[in-house]
């Protein structure tokens, strides 16, 4: 085992896409990190880096201390987990998790128990003599952990393992690899898409937007204080209401964020947590709120404190509801956001409502609430909790 | 409403239908006809009889018409010539079988004939089958500068007639010395174009991941190729065996020109060299051409069966 370093690490492909540009990341021995980000902006590539199956084109990579950019993957004893588990199809279970091994001139003997430990772990043992077409997907999937880990290999590399199973096992494979991942020790890099297994299975989550990495830090910790806009609005799911507004100074109080007729308060800890907003009074600022931090306001909730809007729609997803409410303020529509949305469609409807004044946001309540649609509801915000970014250039207004 | 739609397509069988109706999908759906529509049911089960059995009938005149002149060519062999041509015609074998092969014997050495033959076919198949698969997996799977010019080269190849090459090779060949040598028969047309291309066409839907999963496993490149790639396209292997065998089996040009003594002949290169002499052995020539097809039925029946199963397999699904 070993720690993984991406020393100022750049890919450019022969057609001169830049594929990773400038990555600095240094993975710690038995760290398990997930890199995240829209499609395109560059985690299989990086991983790939990794495996020795892209060349580096700029920068180092250390496995272990080892400079690795001229090793093979032979060389580097790194395993990797494909999408589509990529499993010999003429070669039984046992062969398919040996085969490494037999590579390696590892006697017979010591081979077939390393395979017979792993199937024991995968809940395999009743399998091994079956070929790759016999299983369910779930085994198929179990088998390409099996053939990892036989290894003992410095270090895991998997590229959305889990992205062609149903929801359900998902769920199951998810935390059944964080345990393993666990229990095992291996410095693992993990590459999804997956908000949910972001969140929960590393002990860091890397956010990559083309090519650059923008932030890697704990899940918790990149939840609650995103560097950027873009981070801010790819973490989270449903993600975090964003809307572009004024910022209005408040003689003897804090400045206010016009939200078309209401308006909004910053408070005190928002500008001890934000102080450059002081900075950008009388201008426009990117301001977010996650759906969780609102609240029903009741006769104590104070002028300045709410949103109005008609309710669009209500998701009841049986632990919370999730209700649409069309409000006046205008969506952030920059270029960190199309990446952060990573959906066309559903960008280009952002930048329409953007245009007629009004925007669609998230909140969550406990399911004892039922507003119908149509309804004109009054939402408490959390301000304390509220985010503030350049809108310029993303950045944080800290 | 659903009879009137079966009705009618009950009743439009003449476009072409007759021929594939036995196999059509569509047939099924008209069975479970409802019962008030039991008439037009009845017909429609009769037609698809009617086909069934017209069909059976034409590949029973197609099986005929090839396996005719074997057969003949079977039973000619057991007789001199005299029996061949004679009147009314013996369509029942005859005794002459084994004096048949002492004359070819003694006319050809006959059994050294077969030697070269199986030896020449046999060399060039094996050395063609690594040839063509492995430039077929490094067009197919390999990223290298000229790539497409390399294989727009290969494809041009095939437009060249076989003949044309003849007189730039015999030179060659006498320029080395290689005339009248095993290796001269075997060597020229080893990197087939169409054997290359049919390859590359097979491991072009050979999963890149799966070469990746072996390369991270340690395996290097040959080792990927024999153990991982190539088992996933035993129904090209075997399709590629039994197309390089009978070209070399039946190549006679080449060897004609390059095979100089009788000692060095091919089986068709033997075989006609009886039909110059001034009285020709037709029963010596007809078991001579019985044995040679011999060799092209253990080889097409054995890797077709490969190359049967191979598809049914499904094997490259992960
Ligand atoms: N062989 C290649 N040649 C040229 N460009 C490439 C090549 N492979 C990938 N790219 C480009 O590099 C960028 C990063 O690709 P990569 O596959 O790493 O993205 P990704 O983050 O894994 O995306 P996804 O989530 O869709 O898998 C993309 O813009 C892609 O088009
Ligand atoms: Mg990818």
């Amino acid at each position: 085992m070993a720690n993984v370093v991406f020393d100022n690490v750049w890919k450019i492909y022969p057609d001169g896409t830049e594929a990773v540009k400038e990555l600095d990341l240094e993975i710690e021995d038995g760290e398990f990190v997930i890199l995240v980000g829209p499609s395109g902006c560059g985690k299989s590539t990086a991983l790939r880096m990794v495996a020795g199956l892209e060349d580096i084109s700029r920068g180092e990579l250390r496995i272990g201390e080892k400079v690795v950019n001229d090793l093979t993957p032979k060389e580097r004893d790194i395993a990797m987990v494909f999408q589509s588990y990529a499993l010999y199809p003429h070669m039984s279970v046992r062969d398919n998790m040996g085969f490494a091994l037999k590579l390696a001139k590892i006697d017979k003997d010591e081979i077939n128990r390393r395979v017979e430990e792993a199937a024991e772990i995968l809940d395999l043992t009743e399998f091994l003599d079956r070929k790759p077409k016999a299983l369910s997907g779930g085994q198929r999937q179990r088998v390409a952990m099996g053939r990892a880990i036989v290894r003992n290999p410095q270090a895991f590399l998997m590229d959305e393992p889990l992205s062609n199973l149903d929801a359900k096992l998902r769920v199951q494979m998810r935390s059944e690899i964080a345990q393993l991942q666990q229990n095992l020790g291996v410095t693992t890099i993990y590459v999804t898409h997956d908000q949910v297994e972001a969140m929960t299975m590393g002990d860091r989550v890397a956010v990559l937007k083309k090519g650059v990495l923008q932030q890697a830090e704990a899940p918790q910790r990149l939840y609650d204080k995103p560097d950027n806009l873009f981070v801010a609005g790819f973490i989270g799911s449903p993600s975090m209401n964003l809307m572009e507004a004024d910022l209005e100074s408040n003689p003897g109080g804090n400045p206010i964020l016009r939200v078309g007729e209401q308006t909004l308060e910053v408070p005190e800890e928002a500008m001890a947590e934000y102080p450059r907003v002081r900075d950008k009074v009388g201008g426009k600022v990117a301001a977010g709120i996650r759906p969780e931090h609102s609240f029903i306001p009741d006769a104590s909730t104070p002028e300045g404190g709410t949103l109005r809007g008609d309710v669009r729609l209500v998701e009841a997803l049986g632990s919370e509801v999730l209700v649409h409410v069309a409000t006046q303020a205008s969506p952030v529509v920059t270029e960190d956001m199309r990446e952060a949305v990573d959906d066309e469609e559903a960008f280009a409807r952002m930048e329409e409502s953007g245009a007629t004044g009004g925007m669609d946001m998230t909140f969550r309540f406990d399911p004892s609430f039922t507003p119908k649609v149509g309804d004109t509801l009054e939402v408490g915000v959390q301000r304390h909790r509220m985010h503030f970014f350049d809108l310029d250039d993303g950045q944080a207004l800290r | 409403m659903r009879a009137s739609s079966d009705r009618r397509r009950g009743n439009a069988p003449d476009q072409g239908d007759d021929a594939t109706a036995a196999g059509t999908p569509s047939e099924p759906a008209t069975a479970p006809v409802t019962p008030d529509g039991g008439a037009a049911g009845r017909r429609a089960i009769l037609k698809r009889r009617i086909a069934q059995v017209a069909m059976h009938v034409l590949l029973v005149i197609g099986a005929l018409v090839t396996l005719v002149p074997f057969l003949w060519i079977v039973i000619a062999s057991t007789h001199p010539t005299s029996g061949i041509f004679s009147r009314p015609p013996n369509l029942l074998p005859g005794d002459f079988l084994l004096q048949n092969l002492a004359n070819l014997q003694a006319m050809t050495g006959f059994a050294r004939v077969v030697f070269n033959s199986v030896l020449i076919a046999g060399a060039f198949t094996v050395i063609g089958v690594v040839v063509c698969s492995m430039a077929g997996y490094g067009l197919a799977k390999h990223r290298f500068k000229g790539r497409g010019v390399v294989l727009a080269t290969v494809l041009l190849t095939i437009m060249v007639p076989y003949h044309v090459l003849t007189v730039p090779l015999f030179q060659l060949m006498s320029e080395i010395g290689w005339i009248n040598t095993y290796q001269a028969a075997i060597l020229p047309f080893i990197a087939n174009a169409f054997g290359i291309f049919l390859m590359r066409q097979s491991f072009l839907s050979f999963p890149d991941e799966l070469i990746e999963a072996a390369r991270v496993d340690g395996a290097g490149e040959l080792r990927i190729f024999y153990r991982i790639v190539l088992p996933a396209v035993r129904p090209s292997l075997a399709a590629l065996v039994i197309w390089l065998f009978i070209f070399q089996w039946n190549n006679f040009l080449w060897p004609l020109l390059v095979l100089t003594t009788q000692d060095m002949y091919t089986i068709p290169v033997a075989l006609s060299s009886l039909i110059g002499l001034s009285r020709i052995d037709y029963g010596a020539i007809m078991t001579g051409t019985a044995i040679a097809v011999i060799p092209v039925m253990i080889v097409f029946l054995f890797f077709q069966r490969q190359f049967i199963s191979g598809l049914l397999g499904g094997s490259v699904r992960g």
